[in-house]
């Protein structure tokens, strides 16, 4: 019953389609997104992620299905009327209006007391670290200063939910990493639902609570970072989230027989055909034959990356990465080691 | 001091750019001498000389004009010339209210069609223009001919006794002028609205806006460049215009256009006609004052 109660104050998507003419954007989507959580919907462009957040804002109607919010069907109200807010990719903030009152702007226009705007104006800005920036227009502002204005802007209305469309996008690559555990804490530390959107899957893990990946309208697969990374249910999640090493294999009486020998498997499903899956990280090496599972091969390549090596091995163009000492060499003959409880039985 | 620069990838100097730049600029300088400065200058000075018995201009200085052009003549004050001023700048506001307000709809909705049909819409707000003004303002007075729909309607209603025209009248000026200057507000809008960002519509929103708030605050600032392209190209010569009341207004709604007209042809008084020009100039920066010091930030230029 506990579990039921917390349920009713998330968001749940409920047989969601939405369909542009004869193109299907999204095919049925169900989610239940707990209160307080950061989910994160991801996938390459095209997968329909957009369209499902821009549908749960209310900038976009359904085709069919709905959306409820705190046990409530808002899926006939106008944006406007939704207490979710939007951080939009481009942040769409007002040019012609400074940072304070781009800030005061939801609550203008919702004729909140003046008093009222100014303290909450002054918390987002505090918030944000914004305080020096609430004269200068946003054409005086940098894409991270601009990226955190439209955050404030979203934020100062206490939504329920906060939508994010793929609001790093726009960033460069180390700012991106330092605002992915800024925007972390900040959603900690208010508690409040975000749903980010994102094609960034380093960006996606580093955040989320819960991550569905999409595909072609469709949840592939969702759950926690480390389910979905480490236990990917099909070829394109375990593609899509890091690299992976595929080996085409089949049932055999106690593992997978592929063209390098059976390997042991420590989850059996039913399945008859199709991949096993090793991120490059978990084979490991060996100088000796292992009790099981291993693989007599021979290094073809090996890339320095400072932090780790990574390196191909043949047969089967294994791609392993490990600690860059000590060093491996090319032509080096080295047993590769897959664990069984890290090898994934894919069926297509 | 004359330091070499690039200039657009060419080696060059300050002076010689400066050389450059006074050479260019010899033909426009003089083509504004010649077509503006000039005549302004020519009309300034008729304004203050003397109609001759039979229509020539006598060159003795005089304020006559400029005290007719205040309403004192030969009778005393009349306020006949106040009111067709006061008039003159009403219509053109009016006109160009009305014209905002129907082309922002049209603009939006000719921004929304594919982009194939699009274009047919755009040529069709231009189509008016490859007919003459003349004959577009003769056959509204045949549109609104007493057997036509529109007056049988009217007088249907109660609106003008039966068998009667539209014109001349107030109403007809006002739809002369309307539909004259309505591409003229419509095509600059519709530049700007076809490059509105439409996430800050979104954005207004979703942050609670209602129709008016989204309108105010995120269509508006994006369309204002359009917009006051669109005011001052039909303001300006609305303000002059004497084609549209001369046909469809009648003798008894004469606008000041109609009446500079009069001046320098029927009853050839070059001069006074020169003093009314004068008016008329002064009350449109008159009028574009006010509008700019209403929209602060907005640059009219």
């Amino acid at each position: 019953m506990i579990s039921l109660a917390h349920k009713a104050e998330g968001l749940e998507v409920e047989g969601v389609e939405k369909r542009f003419g004869d193109v299907t954007a999204l095919g049925g989507i169900s989610l239940s997104i707990q209160a307080g959580e950061f989910f994160t919907l991801l996938g390459p462009s095209g997968c329909g992620k957009t369209t499902l957040l821009r549908i749960i804002a209310g900038l976009e109607l359904a085709s069919s299905g709905r959306v409820m919010l705190a046990g409530k069907d808002i899926s006939g109200l106008p944006a406007n009327q939704r207490p979710v807010n939007t951080v939009f990719q481009s942040y769409a903030l007002f040019p012609h209006l400074t940072v304070y009152e781009n800030i005061a702007f939801g609550l203008r226009s919702r004729r909140i007391a003046q008093t009222e705007v100014e303290r909450r104006v002054g918390y987002g800005l505090g918030m944000l670290q914004l305080e020096q920036f609430s004269h200068r227009f946003p054409h005086q502002l940098s894409g991270g200063q601009k990226q955190r204005v439209a955050l404030a802007r979203a934020l100062v209305n206490e939504p329920q939910v906060l939508l994010l469309d793929e609001p790093m996008s726009a960033l460069d690559a180390k700012l991106r990493a330092e605002v992915q555990i800024q925007l972390r804490r900040l959603q900690q530390q208010l508690g409040t639902t975000f749903i980010l959107v994102t094609h960034d899957q380093d960006e996606a893990m580093a955040v989320s609570d819960r991550i569905a990946l999409m595909r072609q309208g469709q949840v592939e697969q969702a759950g926690t970072p480390s389910e979905v990374y480490e236990r990917p249910k099909t070829r394109f999640a375990a593609e899509f989230l890091g690299a992976a090493n595929l080996i085409p294999a089949k049932r055999a009486a106690g593992g997978a027989e592929t063209r390098y020998g059976t390997f042991q498997l420590a989850e059996v499903p039913s399945w008859t055909a199709g991949h096993l899956a090793i991120r490059p990280e978990r084979i490991g090496i060996s100088a000796h034959e292992p009790a099981q599972n291993g693989l007599r091969s021979k290094v073809r390549e090996v890339v320095y990356r400072g932090s780790y090596q990574e390196a191909w091995l043949d047969p089967g163009d294994l791609r392993i990465r490990f600690a860059p000492h000590p060093q491996l060499q090319a032509g080096q003959e080295i047993w590769a080691v897959l664990p069984k409880e890290a090898l994934v039985v894919l069926s297509d | 001091m004359n330091q070499l620069l690039v200039w657009y990838g060419e080696l060059t100097s300050r002076s010689a750019l400066t050389r450059r730049g006074l050479f260019q600029l010899i033909v426009p300088v003089l083509w504004l001498l010649l077509f503006l400065v000039l005549p302004s200058m020519l009309l300034v000075g008729v304004a203050f000389m003397q109609r001759g018995a039979y229509g020539e201009v006598v060159w003795s200085f005089s304020l006559e004009n400029l005290q007719r052009l205040l309403g004192y003549g030969l009778f005393g004050w009349s306020p006949d010339n106040m009111v067709i001023l006061a008039r003159s700048v009403w219509v053109a506001f009016v006109t160009t209210l009305v014209s905002v307000i129907l082309a922002y709809p049209l603009a939006f909705f000719i921004a929304s069609r594919p982009s194939r049909t699009r274009y047919l819409w755009l040529t069709l707000v231009i189509i008016p223009f490859w007919t003459n003004l003349v004959i577009r303002t003769y056959s509204w007075q045949l549109l609104l001919a007493p057997e036509l729909p529109p007056a049988r309607i009217a007088a249907f209603l109660h609106l003008v006794p039966p068998d009667s025209a539209l014109y001349p009248s107030s109403f007809a000026v006002y739809i002369g002028m309307i539909s004259a200057f309505l591409p003229f507000v419509v095509m600059p809008l519709y530049s700007s609205v076809e490059r509105l960002d439409w996430s800050l519509v979104e954005a207004a929103h979703d942050l609670y806006a209602g129709p008016a708030r989204v309108f105010s605050q995120s269509v508006l600032p994006q369309t204002l460049p359009g917009l006051v392209v669109g005011i001052i190209l039909t303001f300006i010569p609305a303000m002059g215009m004497f084609v549209i009341p001369d046909l469809l207004g009648g003798a008894k709604y004469l606008l000041v256009g109609n009446l500079i007209q009069q001046q320098f042809f029927s009853s050839r008084d070059w001069p006074f006609g020169a003093a009314l020009c004068i008016g008329l100039v002064l009350l449109t920066l008159l009028a574009l004052g006010i509008y700019r010091r209403q929209g602060r930030n907005v640059d009219l230029a």
